[in-house]
């Protein structure tokens, strides 16, 4: 196959079928800059959502969930929160990968803004044994266990508290760039975990499922809802924010997006690349070019540096392989295999996207 | 003068790692490997591991853990004798943790082959008597319990507060006091720490204080006042810098 790269952002048609270029760019950035066009935040929106968050929670001990990881945007909605004068309640999952700085930034943050703290700790040997399902089915979406299980534990305590909003640190300005399809999975689909740990002999016994039918009850029947304050707020500037949580909350930077999990970290920058030939930097870099906070051929210099230092590559390999009882051997095996789709899996993803559409018909 | 250390405690049990409360309930905290990664970049003074089913039903996270740890480890957990000992040392741990329970005298052969910095002491301190006025140590007075001691050369007694434990309530002065009280048992160059109670960084400067060498958490070092939400943390620089 050919390779073909877009001109106007940095995305090609590795690992990727559903690449088109356009008259403009490709099919992503096109998309990108339509979707920010049109989604221009109005003033007040943040502080009506929040005295709206006040109203629902009048009387109850927290008026909102924030989902915590110690990066800087996470961090900041918490801040936010507290600042507007919600009574938050912070929640952070632990799935065994946690960095010393993510949980350093955590504890910083919850102690200066004396917020409760509540986290979900996920059995290690359970966890350790889905990854290895996952792993052996050969899917891309290895991280589908922490956001799905993430998304249970954040629903789960807000059904427990009766608590009617979370608030996420998701946000267009600098994570609105939609990641190819074919580079990770649909998050509601609990059936999809199921079926791939079923496949591999693994029992699921307290790993915190959450499925597309509990999601709908979340929404429709109880009326939770996740809201991503960061794109409420006009302008939000990272470094800025950045530079205020070190000042006030003892913040300290990663040198690497996503550097709160080891994991992260080893699967977005050493199996991703290597066995899926999937580059994530592309997403956010041309984020950073369409929004016009960097020059795409300083990008594509970025792009072409090793994401990995050799010594840190050589340090989380050691550790990925002691944690999972691998040894080099498996993990050059499981390196070379080909890819499966989840689809190959039970999922509830086609069903959830064929309601979605009818809904979407009906509110018309 | 003694170099003061705080020192997280990692219990685990089945390959999993726990924070407990009066020695009895449970709560799960984690993978005991990354614990251990995370107290490592944090480079804490020492960490202690404490195996309630023994350390040879652990060893294969032991030795995981020996390779992830960057800082001295400690460790106790039915240590028997010397063959132990010296298998501990091989592995990677500096000290060996005994109780007091255990036959003494092949630890003397241990602490002359190997010097005194391998071996330390600990002694669960419980409250008893109608009263609770009485600290004992395996249903024994805590100054006979002392005496049985006095002639070895450890490297640290360690005191633990059962009935503390996990609680989060404050270090108990009378033990404290009782132990000062009781300088005549150890010699006066050796270490003693002191856990239990643990709640804040005060209680931790006010053990030091007093004259102890080290003291020693689990639950403070594992979670987050409020709430009690499992978290790593340890004093900043700053603070560890206030008991130098």
């Amino acid at each position: 196959m050919k390779d073909i790269s877009c001109s106007r952002c940095l995305m090609s048609n590795e690992a990727d079928p559903d690449f088109v270029v356009t008259k403009s760019g490709c099919n992503y950035c096109d998309e990108f800059i339509d979707h920010n066009s049109n989604n221009k935040v109005k003033p007040n929106t943040w502080k009506n959502l929040a005295s709206e968050i006040k109203f629902h929670g009048k009387k109850k001990k927290y008026d909102c969930i924030v989902g915590v990881s110690g990066g800087v945007d996470s961090s900041y909605v918490l801040k936010l929160a507290k600042d507007s004068g919600l009574r938050p309640l912070a929640v952070h999952m632990d799935n065994g990968w946690n960095s010393e700085l993510a949980q350093n930034n955590i504890h910083n943050l919850v102690e200066s803004l004396d917020v409760d703290f509540h986290a979900y700790i996920i059995d290690w040997n359970e966890y350790k044994s889905l990854m290895e399902a996952f792993f052996s089915s050969d899917v891309v979406d290895v991280e589908l266990l922490y956001d799905n299980a993430m998304y249970a534990v954040n629903y789960r305590l807000a059904r427990k508290y009766r608590i009617k909003y979370i608030l996420g640190g998701m946000n267009t300005s600098t994570e609105g760039f939609r990641i190819p399809n074919s580079w990770n999975w649909f998050k509601l689909d609990g059936r999809n975990i199921k079926d791939i740990a079923k496949n591999n002999n693994v029992k699921i016994k307290s790993f915190p499922l959450y499925n597309t039918k509990q999601f709908l009850t979340d929404y429709f029947i109880r009326k939770i809802r996740w809201e991503n304050p960061l794109d409420l707020i006009k302008e939000y500037n990272k470094e800025s924010v950045l530079e205020e949580l070190e000042r006030e909350h003892g913040y300290t930077r990663y040198e690497y997006k996503h550097f709160e999990s080891v994991f992260t970290r080893f699967y977005q920058g050493y199996i991703l690349p290597i066995k899926f030939k999937i580059d994530k930097r592309k997403v956010h870099l041309s984020n950073l070019v369409l929004t016009n906070q960097l020059d795409i051929d300083e990008a594509k210099s970025i792009l072409n540096t090793p994401i990995y230092s050799e010594t840190n590559l050589r340090l989380d390999t050691r550790y990925f392989l002691d944690k999972l009882d691998w040894d080099n051997t498996k993990l050059l095996s499981y390196l070379n295999r080909p890819r499966k789709e989840h689809n190959e899996f039970k999922s509830e993803r086609k069903r959830y996207f064929k309601l979605l559409n009818i809904y979407k018909k009906f509110k018309k | 003068m003694n170099l003061k250390r705080i020192i997280p405690i990692i219990l685990i049990e089945d390959s999993g790692a726990y924070i407990t409360n009066n020695f009895k309930k449970r709560k799960y905290i984690g993978d005991p490997i990354n614990i251990t990664k995370i107290f490592s970049n944090k480079t804490v003074h020492e960490i202690f591991i404490v195996c309630p089913k023994g350390w040879r039903n652990e060893k294969s996270t032991l030795l995981k853990l020996a390779r992830q740890a960057r800082v001295p480890l400690s460790i106790s957990g039915k240590i028997l004798g010397g063959n132990d000992i010296e298998e501990l040392l091989t592995i990677g741990y500096e000290k060996a943790v005994i109780s007091p329970k255990i036959d003494l005298k092949s630890i003397n052969k241990i602490i002359s082959k190997f010097g005194t910095s391998t071996v330390s002491c600990k002694l669960d301190v419980k409250l008893s008597g109608l009263l609770r006025k009485r600290f004992k140590v395996d249903g024994q007075d805590l100054k006979i319990a002392l005496s049985k001691l006095e002639r070895f050369e450890f490297n640290e007694l360690i005191f633990i507060d059962i009935d503390r434990d996990g609680s989060r309530g404050g270090y108990n002065n009378d033990l404290i006091e009782n132990i000062v009280e009781s300088k005549q048992f150890y010699s006066g160059d050796m270490n003693i720490g002191y856990g239990g109670g643990i709640n804040d960084w005060n209680s931790i400067k006010g053990i030091l204080q007093k004259g102890f060498s080290s003291v020693y958490s689990g639950t403070h070092f594992s979670t987050t006042k409020s709430n009690n939400g499992v978290l790593i943390n340890y004093p900043n620089e700053q603070q560890l810098n206030q008991i130098k």
